[in-house]
């Protein structure tokens, strides 16, 4: 993804209205901030902020050392919030991360003693570690912003965001983390090894102090709340609509791939294209939104058959074949969408 | 390896195509077209096989040489092995060719198509061997232009628009494909898979282009040039141009010639006359009660056109007379023993033993073999003065200079068995006149208008009698009677005046020239015409066309003599009240009517309904030409224009339209435009199409980018159409600069926009 706003060299940015620019500095001051510790990788950066705004949740997906926990680390502590980082292993319990209700002895009542999981942004480090039945007690909290222990319901303050790393699956002791609470995911990036000169400059600034421990929160809660708001308030055309539509249908039907992307997908797809939309200071979704937040936000749902894979193609270049192949909606689909947008209505 | 097979066999087909040209030259010509197809297909397909293994062309030619011996063998003699018999027909068809005229008679032991079979056959393996072997497909035209004319040389005859056309299909199918396969041999696998495809498109468009310009000019071309036969798309006119036009008895052939469909230049005349009409042929002097013919003539050997005429018979001196200087052109195709020449006429010099009658000043053959064909000659002819003309004839006064004597007898005679009805129909409809030429002027205007004749060429008849009896009959007011053409009106009108007792003679020539040059006239077979030349003393012969004019009529009164004119009415017997003897010329005075002012073509009131296109000469020629060039210019203007409005109505039509504009610009210029992407990602293709330095018009994008994202995606905004219209001319003015100028003409002319959107739309 490219991070500045603008699109191939066309800004096509034209006066934001207040709001947006409101959310455009403070999303650019958390930029600035994870991009100390975190250099070189605007888009990856970008693509937790899209999250975080979009009220998704965030796999990031890489071999050990790349600072998938540092990013993690960093995007927390630049938001003035309650953080709880949680370091998933095979003998973690599911009560660890949601809470457990303790018998007080000396108000002889059951007290619910609240787990990992309650916080604005939760930190699961190498998720695909703990035990397929500890990773789907995470599910519920993911999906639903709730957590129920002993019949009763504990909601979750917003903004609520868990930012989970796992290495690759092929490495050793990682338990393959379910379809099921890959879908909750509403986008996985990889961190990628740096550049060299990002990796000089790491070297540099990394072996003295700890970078991570001068961060400074930059804002609030409060006032992720309120960009979340604004984020919601971007408009998306029956066009765009439309396309989202096509691309998740095209996914289930292309023969290379044996599962294609759920209904949840294009919801967060486009819940992701609007965040997008608002962080490059537009109040309307455009396609090219859509199809740079198609890797992050489709790939790791898919599964690939076989003769993709033996043909050496990858999710995320069946995916490409696809954004490349699926017509934009232009001006003929965009008229005939009233349908659509009665529908809305 | 595909294309080679297909070239072969359309190489085949077309080839096979132009020997269609030689179905006049044999009466069954099945016989010959079967056996060149089957031939045709043998040679396509050693054709493709050669090339297909690559073979030299020297071998292919020897194995297309040794393969069609053996199937010529078959096709004519029955057997591979040329043997006595294969040359026995082909001597026997040799000698049929060199005995018979085309179309030759076909059949088992006589015909011609043993030559056919083998020219056709060479004409294939000719093709065949240019386009596959030395691929040289243009070149293929020569043997298959070769077929195509070889049968004009021989009958004559052009072959059939079908079979050019045909053939041209073929041509162009050849040419295309040959393209085709040169520049898919260029080697432009590394392109993306899009590459070739839009590479035959434009060679499609630029085919299309070539073809139907070629096309539109075989067509006009020959139109435009005037002095050309149109034969290959000869439309309306007769079948071929062979005859000629022999005028030796002048009534007979006048008849034959007027009938025929087929208008054909005869003369042209180079002249200072203003209007060239009634150029003469001949004088007919004797009515027979059968025909009315040139009767005896005395022609000394001495009467040669040399110079100086004698003076006219007849006129008098008093009357003021104009000379105009003829310079003739006669044109192959007439042949005629008498020679045109203007009446009167004072001074003529022709080469040739031709000799004059003193009497009706027209000009014979003394030779045999004599005739007009190719001639050119000199002469100069009178017109007199209309008003001194009127005067001297309304005077009354007998006494005249003129030296001549009044004419023989035999110019007033009339056969005793002519129906009593003619001469008492003359005198009722010139009762009320006072004297004789005022009697001619009721006469000739009972004629043109009053008597209610209707011109008709349908009563032009080769066979056609003209004796008394039908003459009353023409004269007749019933359901049959007064219809006829200018010869039936001459001879009646002769007739009636002859039975007033004025000397009356018909003559035979040209009505009137048109115009095809500043000076120079043309009268062609559909202006000969008869007319009536009576005798006054004082004022000679003087000429009468009784033939009507008007709408439904044949001779405008513009080029009736206007002196000939009265305003007497037509009399009858019981109507002794008529106004009496003055003749009252002044309101009737032909004061230049509007109408008599020169113009080039007879105007087409005069000549409308008459059926025929007798006026014709150049004149349809230059129509057509006309019509033919607007063709052009149109067929060349119309993508232009048409695009041009379509940009101008959709600059200002809203974002989205102008959008599609700048696409349709990019298309044009040969740009291949991404359809169905975003616009950003169009205007990233857009941009690797800018010069690096462009940056207004990359702001421009921008900027219309911008507005195109608006438009489709965001809630309720209002476009701004002129930023918008001024974004996508900055764009299109920068892209076509930096187009190459071969682009940039053929996304003016040829706006391959207009093609895709169809192919888009549907």
């Amino acid at each position: 993804m490219d991070g500045n706003g603008s699109i191939g060299g066309f800004d096509a940015t034209a006066a934001p209205s207040a709001d947006l620019e409101t959310l455009t500095r403070v999303v650019g001051r958390i930029r600035t901030n994870v991009e100390r510790v975190i250099e070189g990788k605007p888009d990856v950066v970008t693509a937790a902020l899209v999250v975080l705004l979009a009220e998704g949740h965030l796999l990031i997906e890489d071999v050990p050392g790349v600072g998938k926990t540092m990013l993690s680390k960093s995007l927390a502590r630049s938001i003035d919030c309650s953080v709880r980082r949680i370091q998933f292993t095979p003998d973690l319990l599911p009560s660890d991360v949601t809470g457990v209700s303790v018998f007080n002895q000396v108000t002889r009542e059951f007290e619910f003693r609240p787990g990992g999981i309650f916080a604005n942004v939760v930190v699961g480090d190498e998720i695909n570690r703990a035990s397929p039945k500890t990773q789907s007690a995470l599910l519920e909290c993911m999906e639903e912003r709730q957590v129920t222990v002993d019949a009763t319901t504990y909601h979750l303050d917003a903004p609520f965001m868990v930012i989970a790393t796992q290495n690759p699956v092929e490495m050793e002791g990682t338990y393959s983390l379910p379809e099921a609470q890959r879908d909750r995911f509403m986008a996985r990036v990889s961190i990628g090894y740096p550049v060299e000169a990002a990796e000089i400059a790491m070297l540099a600034s990394h072996t003295d102090a700890e970078p991570l421990d001068e961060l400074e929160a930059v804002t609030d809660a409060a006032e992720i709340r309120k960009l979340i708001d604004i984020v919601s308030t971007v408009h998306v055309s029956p066009a765009v609509q439309q396309y989202v539509v096509a691309l998740v249908g095209a996914t289930r039907r292309s023969p290379e791939l044996m599962l294609g992307a759920s209904p949840r997908a294009s919801l967060h797809l486009l819940r992701a294209a609007k965040a997008k939309a608002a962080i490059d200071g537009r109040d309307f979704v455009l396609p090219d939104d859509i199809q740079q937040l198609v890797r992050p936000v489709l790939e790791h749902r898919l599964i690939v058959g076989v003769e993709a894979t033996v043909s050496g193609r990858g999710a995320a270049s069946v995916l490409d074949s696809l954004v490349a192949t699926i017509p934009v909606p232009d001006v003929a689909s965009h008229q005939s969408a009233p349908a659509t947008s009665r529908h809305r209505a | 390896m595909r294309f080679p097979a297909a070239i072969s066999f359309a190489a085949a087909l077309t080839a096979w195509c132009a020997t269609f040209a030689w179905t006049p030259l044999t009466r069954e010509s099945w016989r010959y077209l079967s056996s060149v197809l089957a031939l045709a297909v043998v040679v396509a397909v050693v054709g493709a096989l050669l090339r297909w293994r690559r073979a030299p062309w020297i071998v292919a030619a020897l194995v297309q040489l040794v393969v069609g011996v053996g199937a010529l063998g078959v096709a004519i003699a029955g057997s591979p092995v040329p043997g006595p018999a294969l040359w026995e027909e082909m001597r026997r068809a040799g000698s049929d060719a060199a005995t018979y005229l085309a179309p030759v008679p076909s059949g088992d032991g006589v015909g011609i198509h043993p030559i056919l079979i083998v020219c056709g056959w060479g004409v294939v393996v000719l093709t065949d061997l240019l386009v596959g072997s030395g691929r040289r497909a243009p070149w293929a035209g020569l043997p298959i232009l070769a077929a195509l004319s070889a049968p004009v040389g021989l009958t004559d005859d052009a072959p059939a628009w079908w079979v050019f056309l045909g053939v041209a299909a073929g041509y162009l199918l050849l040419l295309f494909l040959a393209e085709q396969e040169r520049l898919a041999g260029w080697g432009r696998t590394f392109a993306g898979p899009e590459e070739p495809a839009r590479l035959s498109e434009s060679v499609r468009v630029t085919t299309l282009g070539i073809a139907s310009g070629a096309v539109a000019l075989a067509v006009v071309a020959p139109l435009a040039i005037p002095t050309l036969d149109l034969e290959v798309f000869d439309v309306g006119r007769g079948t071929g141009s062979g005859e000629e036009i022999r005028l030796r008895n002048p009534m007979v052939d006048l008849r034959r010639d007027l009938s025929r469909g087929e208008d054909v230049p005869l003369l042209r005349i180079v002249t200072d006359d203003p209007q060239p009409h009634h150029l003469r042929i001949s004088a007919l002097t004797r009515f027979n009660g059968e025909e009315w013919s040139s009767g005896d003539r005395s022609v000394p050997r001495s009467n040669l056109p040399d110079g100086e005429m004698p003076p006219l018979a007849g006129v008098d001196s008093s009357i003021a007379r104009t000379s105009y200087r003829y310079d003739v052109a006669v044109t192959d195709d007439f042949r005629s023993r008498w020679l045109p020449t203007q009446a009167p006429i004072s001074g003529i010099e022709a080469p040739g033993d031709w000799r004059f009658d003193e009497t009706t000043m027209d000009f014979i053959a003394g030779e045999d073999d004599l005739d007009t064909a190719g001639m050119r000659y000199v002469m100069t002819g009178v017109r007199f003065d209309a008003e001194d003309v009127r005067a001297r004839l309304t005077d009354g006064s007998e006494d005249s200079d003129a030296g001549t004597p009044a004419p023989s007898a035999e110019l007033t005679q009339l056969p005793p068995s002519l129906d009593p009805y003619v001469r008492q129909l003359a005198r009722e409809v010139t009762g009320s006149a006072s004297d004789d030429f005022e009697r001619a002027a009721v006469l000739q205007r009972w004629f043109r208008s009053d008597g209610g004749f209707t011109y008709s060429d349908e009563a032009i008849d080769a066979n056609l009698q003209i004796g008394t009896d039908q003459l009353v009959a023409f004269l007749r007011d019933d359901k049959e009677g007064r219809i006829g053409y200018c010869e039936q009106f001459a001879a009646a009108m002769a007739v009636m005046a002859r039975s007033l007792d004025i000397p009356a003679r018909v003559a035979v020539g040209f009505l009137a020239a048109t115009r095809i040059g500043v000076n120079t006239w043309e009268y062609s077979a559909h202006d000969l015409h008869a007319w009536v030349e009576l005798y006054f003393p004082g004022a000679g012969w003087v000429l009468f066309d009784p033939t009507p004019g008007g709408n439904r009529g044949r001779v405008p009164s513009r080029l009736v003599p206007s002196y000939t004119r009265t305003s007497t009415p037509i009399g009858s017997p019981s109507d002794p009240a008529a106004p009496s003897a003055s003749p009252a010329p002044a309101p009737q005075r032909p004061t230049p009517a509007p109408s008599a002012s020169p113009r080039p073509v007879p105007s087409t009131a005069d000549s409308a309904g008459s059926g025929q296109d007798r006026d014709s000469g150049p004149a349809p020629a230059l129509l057509a030409a006309l019509l033919g060039s607007a063709l052009l210019v149109v067929g060349a203007l119309t993508p232009r224009g048409f695009r041009r409005r379509r940009r101008a109505a959709r600059l200002h039509a809203g974002t989205d339209a102008a959008w599609e504009e700048l696409a349709d610009t990019c298309v044009d210029l040969g740009h291949p435009w991404p359809r169905e992407r975003s616009p950003r990602e169009t205007a990233r293709t857009i941009s690797t199409w800018l010069p690096d330095g462009s940056t207004p018009a990359r702001a421009a994008l921008g900027t219309l980018v911008a507005e195109v994202e608006r438009a489709r995606y965001a809630n309720a905004h209002p476009a701004d159409v002129r930023a918008v219209a001024d974004a996508v001319t900055v764009i299109s003015d920068e892209l076509s600069d930096s187009a190459t100028a071969g682009a940039r003409r053929r996304a003016i002319w040829l706006p391959r926009s207009l093609l895709a959107r169809r192919r888009a739309d549907d």
